[in-house]
């Protein structure tokens, strides 16, 4: 009850300082409509993705098809909507899986300093020292394509980011007073890592996430695209943008309709991020009061 | 008798590249129930880091050289950290910290973080009344209201006030405060000091007070150490160590506060503490003393007993105080 009290106040007050951003508004009507679509792609889909009809192929925008049909006349803007979900998938389930781990690690090896820092920082950097493009196309290239494994992939891959965040703002929340008091107090180290350090350097993960959101979904695209990731017939923008780029000179509708989600979204939760890192940020705070 | 607390010949290092810095040095100090001893000493005088060794949380780079502290007749160092934690932190030693400012968690309510030490530390039941109790006690009015701020909400009087209530709720056998009233201003030093000598009637533990103030002292201890680089100079009785001190150090010190001739200049003890790393020969207040003779540089004063019952670390300990 306490907790929710505390962050609602705390969002009223941030919230009071997007209020006044042009940024924020926009970024919230992509941002919901992303949602709905995502959620109740299938109930607002004018027709069934996967439904072939060959004989309507390759056509330009139409009342029917609004965004046209693609090579084997499958309609262009329900599977635009129904992709929004694996992007959804994408977006927040690598990033969950990478706070999670890397608020585990993080703080782990913060907290507990020595050895055990030096091996986690250690897994840390062997991750990083690869360009992500490469890690990720041996891992899938080892676990095969699929929607679940591109999420665990990308999770683990981005995850050093966050540990090194947490990491580094562990050491300066574990040298504060509370802690040494909750110590004397005989808290046990497990405690004091939940209930007085993961509170704590809480926002600074949320904002970093905030900005990776962004780059999730385009991940996810890359790697469709590549055939890393959704596998067809299943679609996904970057599934629609691989198929689309044949027929570039027929139906460039096939290409525009995804890479404009693609666009939209990504700007979408940019400009949530800046605007969010704007409210936050307490030097910008001081500059419009 | 047995003594609740006994430090015998305690000897704390701390270690910074490559040196080594004798923190507290070979300290003989004993507590009886129910006694509040005061600790006064300049900073770096070793007397936080001797509070941080009893209840076991020096930081890493300091360690017990030798020596030993006996907490009811028991080694410390000797039990294990999980027991230790279990059952001695929070429950038989607590700790109220120098600053309020910034000892409570600011993410959460101030009687929450009261209600967790009430939930693991004791056994009593009803932990929301008991919380409220002990808010009440402390002299927060409207306590069932302001348990559920912030405690960016509380002043720092206030924030104290929690802390105390924290520290005495587990009804705590040896309390150590370490300058618990430092952070605050003075209407609210006193008021948080007659707090505390309230609560050490009723609830008998035995407190170590560690302080810079000589004025806190004379108002809280029932005994008195005094330390200088790592070392007690002097230990006796309050009454004695204002009446009559026997080492040159506390004479200094006591000549130091202000009286009531306003035209009077206020004395100085010349020079500086030294370098805990480069210690003087012999005694280590030999430089600043006005008492030196050849022999202060030479060796080192045991400490002696004192016609008042007390000990001075002083080969002069007789000629000294006799002036004030």
């Amino acid at each position: 009850m306490n907790k929710t009290n505390y962050f609602k106040h705390k969002i009223i007050r941030n919230f009071k300082h997007m209020k006044s951003d042009y940024r924020f508004y926009i970024a919230a009507v992509i941002i919901l409509l992303f949602f709905t679509t995502a959620i109740f792609g299938p109930w607002i889909s004018p027709h069934d993705p996967y439904k072939t009809d060959v004989r309507n192929r390759l056509q330009s925008p139409s009342l029917n098809h609004l965004a046209g049909t693609d090579n084997i006349g499958r309609d262009t803007l329900s599977r635009m909507i129904y992709a929004a979900r694996p992007a959804l998938y994408v977006a927040f389930g690598g990033l969950f899986i990478s706070i999670f781990i890397g608020i585990i690690l993080g703080t782990t090896a913060a907290y507990s300093g020595g050895i055990i820092d030096n091996i986690i920082i250690f897994l840390f950097d062997v991750i990083r020292a690869f360009p992500p493009i490469v890690l990720i196309l041996v891992l899938v290239a080892i676990v095969g394509p699929s929607l679940q494994s591109l999420i665990i992939i990308l999770g683990i891959t981005i995850m050093p980011r966050y540990g090194r965040v947490v990491r580094a703002e562990t050491l300066s929340v574990k040298e504060e007073e509370y802690v040494a008091v909750a110590k004397s107090m005989g808290a046990s180290p497990v405690k004091i890592i939940i209930f007085h350090i993961i509170p704590n350097i809480f926002a600074s993960v949320l904002v970093l996430a905030g900005m990776d959101v962004a780059s999730m979904i385009m991940w996810e695209a890359g790697l469709s695209f590549l055939g890393l990731g959704v596998q067809p017939p299943k679609t996904s923008w970057g599934v629609m943008l691989q198929e689309g780029y044949q027929f570039i000179e027929n139906a460039p509708m096939m290409l525009i309709a995804p890479s404009l989600a693609i666009v939209l979204t990504m700007m979408g939760f940019s400009l949530l991020a800046e605007s969010l890192r704007n409210a936050l940020n307490p030097k910008s705070k001081n500059e419009e009061s | 008798m047995q003594k609740m607390l006994q430090i015998d010949k305690l000897k704390v290092i701390y270690r910074k590249n490559q040196k080594s810095f004798l923190a507290v040095d070979c300290v003989n100090l004993s507590l009886n129930k129910g006694e509040v001893l005061g600790i006064v000493g300049e900073s770096g005088s070793g007397k936080s880091t001797l509070g941080l060794s009893i209840i076991r949380l020096l930081p890493p780079r300091a360690k017990i050289k030798n020596g030993d502290i006996l907490f009811e007749g028991k080694s410390i160092c000797e039990i294990k950290e999980a027991k230790f934690n279990k059952d001695y932190r929070g429950r038989k030693i607590s700790y109220i910290p120098q600053n309020p400012q910034s000892s409570l968690n600011p993410v959460f309510t101030v009687g929450r973080q009261l209600k967790d030490i009430i939930k693991y530390r004791t056994d009593i039941k009803d932990i929301k009344k008991t919380a409220v109790e002990m808010l009440l006690k402390m002299g927060i009015a409207d306590a069932e209201t302001r348990m559920n701020e912030y405690p960016h909400q509380f002043s720092g009087g206030m924030k104290q006030r929690v802390l105390l209530a924290m520290a005495f709720v587990t009804n705590p056998t040896l309390l150590i405060a370490d300058e618990p009233t430092t952070a605050l201003d003075v209407t609210v030093e006193a008021q948080i000091l007659s707090l505390l000598k309230d609560l050490i009637r009723e609830y008998n533990s035995s407190i170590i007070y560690i302080t810079h103030d000589l004025g806190v002292v004379s108002e809280i201890a029932d005994r008195v150490a005094v330390f200088y680089a790592g070392r007690v100079v002097e230990v006796n009785d309050r009454d004695n160590i204002f009446k009559k001190p026997q080492h040159p150090y506390t004479e200094a010190l006591i000549k130091c506060l202000p009286d009531d001739n306003k035209d009077k200049k206020l004395d100085v003890i010349p020079g500086d503490i030294p370098d805990l790393s480069e210690l003087p020969s012999g005694c280590n207040f030999h430089p600043r003393c006005n008492y030196k003779e050849d022999k202060c540089s030479r060796k080192k004063p045991p400490l002696f007993d004192t016609d008042s019952g007390g000990k001075s670390a002083c080969f002069f300990y007789k000629k000294v105080g006799e002036a004030l």
